[in-house]
């Protein structure tokens, strides 16, 4: 069904495959950037990741411009002001994030800062209410394939003094090349992988049910879904299959893109809650609650769901379904998965494997409330909702 | 150059420009009374900090809506005096703004249409969202709130009671505006936040 409005934006021109990374110099300069700036984190650089990247750029001829790796695993307020400072005293005139979404975030931060001439991120805080004051080239290198940042519009900045996570949207906040190359995710153990092609399929999921869903987040995220399927668990068993890897790195974009604009629902809004909260991993929040919040949106997308069978089961399963089973189906094959999933790596299944505590699920529950992504779940969602949610993952 | 407006189209603006500026009136009284009488948007105003400033604006020219908590009690502000704010919800256009105002369109399908940019928090913005939708549950009919709503909040009180207060409080000038610009509170959060550090 095709929406009275819509609006889809995916701008990021996609380098993947065989030698992406030594290409990213031409894709540089062409967006006019000579000295850039890279921003990374200290365990990229210890394991030899970002060397690759340099390596790279500086044999297409690229002078970096700064090198800044002391990127924690949430982006802050404050890394964001010192990596602004940073740029501007080095002089560099674009942007290189090699990481996963921690230091994609960050630099999606720092770009928002210097393109809309303001001295804090407090200035601009919001939704969709960004203009294109100055143009900063921007290149993003996932290490991971979950997360689907160097797609996405959105970024999740901590503000450490108020103690809570700010979340920007905007169209603006998407990079101008992203780059997936498999040397990039060779390194991630299965467990980490697991994980972040969960948050992936999750990320697919919601996209295509979600209020602002649209024919072509659709189609994104049902490729999405069809990738992750078909090579999730051969990545978490060999990470040295480059094809199964290629593959999930395409899906997270894919699926990134999808829910840029279509945003994500009631599982997302509690992950990121127990994120907040509890320190839970978000890709592990993702695992838990996905089938979850699927069983309990059910109500309203038994058809939606069913029409997801034939991506997350193939034609076969689809076929020997009974139409009116196909949605139930489709959520026992998630279940399924993530069973498997736990079988092969350790994948966590419940919340209490991951150190949250009952007496914080209120708490938790009071922030999932107050998440964006709520607007757009398809169910009405209550604080009851919420905890009765919580209780079952737990 | 710039483009000339059609005598019909700024004929229309004006019209859906007023009954917007009425709606705004009668949406900030139907919340101020359902403040006194629905325990919903009770307990989401007394969850607001002392001081916190909405915006709503119908387009970035049209008529817009401030107003603030201020000692257990809300305040609404002067458009033309009042300037800073700590959650804004501006339409990008007029007609988005009429449709939602209208009820002819939700929040979360207004939402969905990219209808409206946001300046500020958005947890914020989700809470007055849970209280539009309770009022807009007592002051549209319900064959229209069933449309655009995913679960019409139930009625706590008689719509009759909750009009009648409104109207009471228009004459009596309870939603009269402050004459002077007040602080929202991020202003004064941020203060806090520079002493901390």
């Amino acid at each position: 069904m095709i929406p009275k409005y819509f609006e889809f934006q995916s701008s990021a021109k996609i380098l993947s495959g065989r030698h992406a990374l030594e290409n990213l110099p031409s894709e540089l300069k062409n967006l006019g950037a000579k000295k850039p700036m890279i921003l990374s984190d200290e365990i990229l650089k210890k394991i030899g990741t970002l060397q690759i990247v340099t390596d790279a750029l500086a044999a297409g001829g690229i002078r970096e411009g700064a090198v800044y790796t002391r990127i924690p695993a949430d982006s802050s307020l404050q890394v964001v002001r010192n990596i602004v400072k940073e740029y501007k005293k080095q002089e560099c005139d674009s942007l290189v994030a090699v990481g996963g979404g921690s230091v994609i975030d960050t630099a999606k931060g720092v770009r928002m800062v210097l393109s809309q001439n303001v001295d804090d991120l407090l200035d601009i805080w919001g939704c969709e209410n960004l203009s294109g004051v100055v143009r900063i080239p921007f290149a993003a290198i996932p290490t991971t394939s979950g997360t689907g940042s160097e797609s996405t519009l959105v970024a999740v900045i901590k503000n450490e003094a108020r103690r809570l996570k700010m979340e920007f949207i905007s169209y603006y906040l998407q990079p101008d090349v992203a780059v997936l190359d498999v040397r990039m995710t060779r390194t991630l153990p299965p467990k980490t992988t697991a994980s972040t092609g969960m948050d992936a399929l999750c990320h697919a999921i919601e996209a295509y049910t979600c209020l602002q869903k649209n024919p072509i987040s659709d189609a994104y995220a049902l490729g999405a879904i069809r990738l992750i399927t078909q090579n999730l668990e051969q990545a978490v068993k060999n990470g040295k299959d480059d094809r199964a890897r290629l593959a999930m790195a395409n899906a997270s974009m894919m699926a990134g893109a999808a829910f840029s604009n279509s945003m994500v629902g009631v599982i997302h809004a509690i992950g990121h809650a127990l994120g907040g909260v509890c320190h839970v991993p978000h890709g592990d929040a993702m695992t838990i609650l996905l089938p979850h919040g699927m069983a309990f949106n059910y109500r309203v997308l038994k058809e939606q769901y069913g029409e997801l069978l034939y991506f997350l089961a193939g034609e076969e399963t689809c076929l020997n379904t009974p139409a009116e089973q196909r949605g139930k189906e489709a959520v026992r094959q998630v279940w399924q998965l993530r069973r498997k999933l736990h079988r092969i790596c350790g994948l966590p299944e419940r919340l209490r494997e991951c150190g949250v505590r009952k007496s914080d699920f209120e708490l938790v529950a009071r922030t999932a409330m107050n998440d964006g992504a709520m607007i757009v779940n398809p169910r009405e969602v209550s604080w009851e909702d919420v905890m009765f949610i919580l209780n079952k993952a737990y | 150059m710039e483009f000339e407006i059609s005598t019909k189209r700024r004929m229309e603006n004006f019209i859906k420009s007023r009954i917007s500026a009425v709606v705004l009136y009668v949406l900030y009284g139907g919340i101020c009374e359902l403040y006194q009488l629905d325990g919903r948007v009770r307990d989401e105003i007394d969850s607001w900090p002392e001081g916190m400033t909405y915006c709503l604006a119908c387009s970035e020219k049209g008529p817009r809506l401030f107003f603030r908590k201020s000692q257990n009690q809300l305040q609404r502000l002067n458009p033309r005096i009042q300037r800073f704010y700590d959650t804004a919800i501006t339409f990008r256009s007029l007609e988005s703004a009429f449709e939602v105002l209208t009820g002819r369109m939700g929040i979360a399908q207004a939402y969905g249409a990219h209808a409206f940019s946001l300046h500020g928090d958005i947890g914020t913005a989700m809470e007055l969202t849970r209280c539009v939708d309770v009022v807009e549950a007592y002051l549209f009919p319900g064959v229209m709130t069933k449309r655009i709503l995913k679960k019409v909040p139930r009625r706590e009180v008689n719509t009759l009671r909750v009009y009648l207060r409104i109207l009471i409080g228009a004459l009596r000038g309870a939603y009269t505006m402050s004459a002077e610009e007040k602080k929202p509170c991020r202003i004064k959060s941020m203060h806090k936040k520079y002493e901390e550090s």
